[in-house]
């Protein structure tokens, strides 16, 4: 049977490639997301101490490595056996939703807006944000100021954009200033602003693209998230809910101590992501999403007033609970507007120069679990270490790895859709691979070993014939 | 308040790919009348700091010239429509000119590179070009602040010179 493959997939971190399996008539019988990278973080960490952790883990990404440093401490926390600071939580909050931010206008505005404001037929060569800028210099200007902004609050509060040492086991390791947390109010108003155009502008943008609303990974699943107990949008510290395809909640108040009761992970044969399942449902019925999308259908509402405005109007058009995979980009929208207020009311809370934020203890657990949503998801870390803190072993459960079935699933629906009698134009490939960037995969954070990774190694001669081939299965 | 950007960019951990990150270490421990960038690589978000700039000078290795040797040249922007992975300086200009409508003058100061092996410092060949890198970008930000302090404009190239 031919097969068709886009390599690599564009416009997303990290790197991937597609198989489109056509049938005897030519047909698409099927088509698959194959991760081709590996990181291994889970076995290079064994042997470390764990309070490296929290710094080692944030290089798993350079786009979203404050969710790992928060998800990281927060394992480690459990280690030492404290509870940190009220204000080094509302500290690590800030830094998480400033995160949140800056990576969901990296997805939106640099890697899916060049789709969205050109169209998914435009030139490929005009397909980026210099193809943006050119069309509609403001919607890329107010992305890059948007990323800017978050970025900047990052480097205000942990001292670097990327990989900022600051979040650590125990709480964060330096109080905020009077003069730092004025300077980070002042960036909102701008952020704010910006935001609101954005609303404006997508709102009306994304009701054009009536097709990919119904073909791009728009199927009933589950979906997964936190909240903060009472239904309202979380990134920090909460609960973990699971709500189904009507909306009802299917499990409330899940402890991550108790995750793999519910998070189960499989490797696939054909590709370097594990994928992850809802373990009471089974494999493939367990089938969740995690990330904006998701965390959208477990709350009610954000818990911000302009954020719940424009979920009101998300919801207006497109019903609820959101089941097409399109709508993560409205569902971004959505979160950067709620990070933006909720920054501004952790700031102004009166405790919030408060310069104990960080409590100090060995190690008094020999297993530590964190969990956080990150910008993609839900996730979580789960550390063993020995008597002296040494780690001896690992397990992360990345977003991207939960969104993994549902991403195999949408590629297969749209190549269904938009490939035709077996002809490959190159609107109906790029659309394929706009399904996977709706979910802004991180396919860096996203491959660590759970055992024997599948390989499969081809010899070929200088003519490009295969002289010889070994497979190592799972 | 608008001001020059000075931009060093490189790997600080990969020997003298790091010349330009640490030569605008030292024009701002020298409390340049400047904003002072050190980053790994050049992204489009610095092109909304360009956009508001009054002048930008970008400090990098080169290995297209002379180990220890430090160039200078203007910079213009450029037109350009890819990825944004690996951007230029001329590339991140050509962004700034399209997002703020605005172009400021632009210097590129280069240093010959010896060696870029991992390492945490710059080779003997290169260390005094450090020094020579900072005095030319304190000097030009010197010069764009006294024109500016006199005719309250932007400070175009041709008056700014190296020396």
């Amino acid at each position: 049977m031919p097969i068709h493959t886009i390599n690599p997939v564009t416009r997303i971190e990290g790197h991937a490639k597609i198989t489109i399996h056509l049938d005897d008539r030519g047909e698409v019988r099927d088509a698959r997301f194959h991760v081709t990278q590996f990181r291994g973080f889970e076995k290079l960490c064994e042997g470390r101490p764990f309070s490296e952790m929290a710094s080692l883990m944030a290089r798993i990404c350079g786009i979203c490595p404050v969710s790992h440093l928060i998800a990281s401490s927060k394992a480690c926390d459990a280690i030492l056996a404290v509870t940190i600071p009220p204000n080094a939580a509302r500290l690590r909050r800030i830094l998480n939703l400033a995160q949140v931010l800056q990576s969901h206008a990296l997805s939106l505005f640099y890697l899916s807006s060049p789709d969205l404001v050109l169209g998914m037929d435009a030139p490929p060569d005009a397909r980026n944000l210099f193809g943006v800028a050119g069309d509609s210099p403001e919607v890329a200007h107010d992305g890059v100021r948007l990323r800017q902004i978050g970025q900047q609050i990052i480097e205000l509060l942990g001292g670097k954009r990327i990989h900022p040492a600051w979040v650590v086991p125990g709480g964060v390791s330096a109080p905020l200033t009077e003069a730092k947390r004025d300077q980070v109010l002042a960036l909102l108003p701008d952020g704010m602003a910006a935001l609101e155009r954005s609303a404006e502008r997508f709102r009306g943008l994304l009701r054009c693209f009536p097709e990919e609303v119904e073909n791009f990974a728009n199927f009933p699943s589950l979906f997964a998230g936190l909240t903060d107990g009472r239904g309202k949008l979380e990134f920090y510290d909460g609960p973990l809910r699971i709500v189904d395809a009507e909306g009802a909640v299917l499990a409330d108040h899940l402890r991550p101590e108790d995750y793999r009761n519910y998070f189960c992970e499989l490797n696939e044969p054909d590709s370097f992501l594990k994928s992850a399942y809802y373990g009471p449902l089974g494999y493939p019925n367990g089938i969740y999403r995690v990330g904006p999308l998701a965390r959208l259908n477990v709350v009610t509402a954000c818990g911000t007033p302009r954020a719940d405005h424009e979920l009101g109007a998300l919801r207006a058009f497109a019903g609820s609970p959101l089941l097409s995979s399109f709508h993560y980009h409205h569902a971004r929208l959505v979160e950067m507007i709620h990070s933006i207020e909720r920054i501004e009311e952790l700031l102004r809370h009166p405790d919030i120069l408060d310069t104990h934020v960080r409590a100090i203890a060995a190690p008094n657990c020999e297993e530590g679990i964190g969990i956080a949503e990150a910008p993609r998801g839900t996730l979580l870390h789960h550390y063993k270490v020995d008597r002296n803190g040494l780690m001896k072993w690992a397990n992360l459960i990345i977003a991207t790895g939960q969104n993994n079935l549902a991403m195999n699933q949408g590629v297969s629906q749209a190549a269904k859709y938009f490939v035709r009698h077996g002809e490959l134009t190159d609107g109906a490939l790029n659309r394929i691979e706009a399904v996977i960037r709706s979910f802004d995969p991180c396919l860096s954070c996203s491959t660590h070993a759970i055992g024997a990774m599948p390989l499969d190694v081809e010899l070929r001669g200088a003519g490009g014939e295969l002289l010889d081939r070994k497979r190592r299965p799972l | 308040m608008k001001l020059p950007v000075v931009i060093g960019f490189g790997n600080p951990l990969r020997g003298d790919d790091g010349i330009g990150w640490r030569a605008a270490e030292l024009v701002e421990a020298r409390r340049a009348d400047a904003e002072v960038i050190a980053c790994h690589q050049l992204t489009p978000e610095l092109a909304d700091r360009l956009g508001d700039a009054t002048l930008a000078i970008f400090l990098d290795a080169s290995i297209a010239q002379e180990p220890g040797t430090v160039r200078v040249e203007p910079l213009a922007p450029v037109e350009y429509r890819g990825g944004s992975h690996h951007l230029t300086p001329a590339q991140l200009l050509g962004l700034a000119e399209r997002l703020k409508r605005r172009v400021c003058p632009a210097a590129l100061i280069t240093a010959g590179a010896f060696s870029m092996d991992v390492s945490e410092r710059t080779s003997g060949v290169c260390e005094p070009c450090v020094t020579q890198m900072a005095d030319i970008a304190m000097n030009m930000v010197k010069q764009a602040t006294n024109l500016r302090m006199r005719s309250r404009t932007c400070a175009p190239l041709s008056s700014v010179s190296a020396i």
